[in-house]
């Protein structure tokens, strides 16, 4: 029994004591100076966000622009190219067909050979000419 | 809950939204409202977290510049200072986790009004085991214990003990059950009646 009295009012002092912590009060112009220095670091933020594309385009180093320049001339042609053959009124041939004529070609595959599956010191070619597994390139012969 | 707080809530809270919105169309001004309007208690709370005045200051920097970094994820489903606050606390437990830093206490400075506090005064009345102490050692005393806490009691004793918070509330904020804020607010206090006692 005493000792919950003793435990109660040491909760009460205690109590009191953390009050104290409710008078600490920081110093007025350090206050103002922390609220600036906080206005300052979000203007910063804020006008990196905001920056420019043309701000971006000063700092960007000078000699990149040639390649910027000739990288965005190739897409541009690449683009044009492309819508042109694209277009209905275009009368160029190229490898755009229209649906009814690619039906008339007949489909067929370059796999469509069947290799024997042969034990691996078969060989299914014959070796190239160098014998020594190089290639020898072809000669001409011109008859006389 | 008295009508007049209710009402000046929901008038807090308009206002907050409309100078939320502002910023969020990168008006700088507003947010400089926001700032002036809570730069005080967020201040407090890192200061009471840290009882040093130097770290509290960085720190709420570091809240307010995260605020506006977070501010187009900011829903609005609860109060901006609550979402801001939540920053705070955050920002505050893991401070010196990320910085290493040692614990030094720098304290301000005591408010006049402490004079006229009647439970301060009893403190130091006849009787009270702390007559023969000064408030100045009183508070170093008290600043230190608080130290010795961990960042998880410590918050929900600022919270609770200093600034009014309700458990409900405190576990909103912490991200933990209220069976567990009062059960570390226990803890806590146990710990500083042990850190305190012969003092208290």
């Amino acid at each position: 029994m005493r000792g919950q009295e003793d435990n109660a009012m040491m909760s009460e002092q205690l109590t009191k004591l953390l009050r104290l912590k409710m008078y600490e009060h920081p110093d007025e112009t350090r206050m103002i100076g922390n609220r600036q220095s906080i206005m300052c670091a979000v203007r910063a933020l804020q006008a990196e966000k905001q920056l420019a594309f043309g701000e971006r385009l000063k700092k960007f180093e000078p000699r990149y622009v040639p390649a910027l320049i000739v990288i965005s001339l190739v897409v541009g042609f690449q683009y044009a190219g492309l819508n042109s053959r694209h277009s209905i009124l275009s009368t160029g041939t190229g490898i755009y067909a229209s649906l009814e004529e690619t039906t008339s070609f007949e489909a067929f595959s370059t796999n469509s050979i069947v290799y024997p599956n042969l034990p691996d010191h078969v060989r299914l070619f014959a070796p190239p000419t160098g014998g020594d597994g190089s290639v020898l390139p072809a000669q001409l012969k011109i008859k006389q | 809950m008295p009508l007049v707080k209710m009402a000046n809530d929901k008038q807090i809270k308009m206002e907050d939204d409309i100078l939320v919105a502002k910023v969020k169309q990168g008006n700088i001004q507003a947010f400089d409202q926001l700032v002036k309007r809570y730069h005080s208690r967020i201040y407090t709370l890192t200061y009471q977290m840290t009882s040093n005045r130097e770290d509290a200051e960085d720190l709420t920097q570091d809240i307010f510049v995260k605020a506006f970094e977070a501010m187009p994820s900011f829903k609005g489903n609860s109060s901006f200072y609550t979402w801001l606050y939540r920053i705070g606390v955050n920002k505050t437990i893991n401070y010196r986790k990320k910085r290493n830093k040692k614990r030094t206490i720098s304290l301000d400075a005591f408010d006049q009004e402490i004079k006229t506090d009647e439970a301060c005064h009893g403190l130091s009345s006849k009787g009270s085991p702390l007559r023969n102490l000064s408030l100045r050692e009183l508070q170093i005393k008290l600043n230190q214990a608080m130290q010795k806490l961990s960042e998880k009691h410590r918050v929900v004793v600022v919270m609770h003990d200093m600034q009014g918070i309700p458990h409900n509330e405190i576990a909103k904020v912490v991200g933990v059950s209220v069976g567990t804020v009062r059960s570390r607010l226990f803890y806590a206090r146990q710990l500083l009646q042990s850190e305190l006692g012969d003092y208290i």
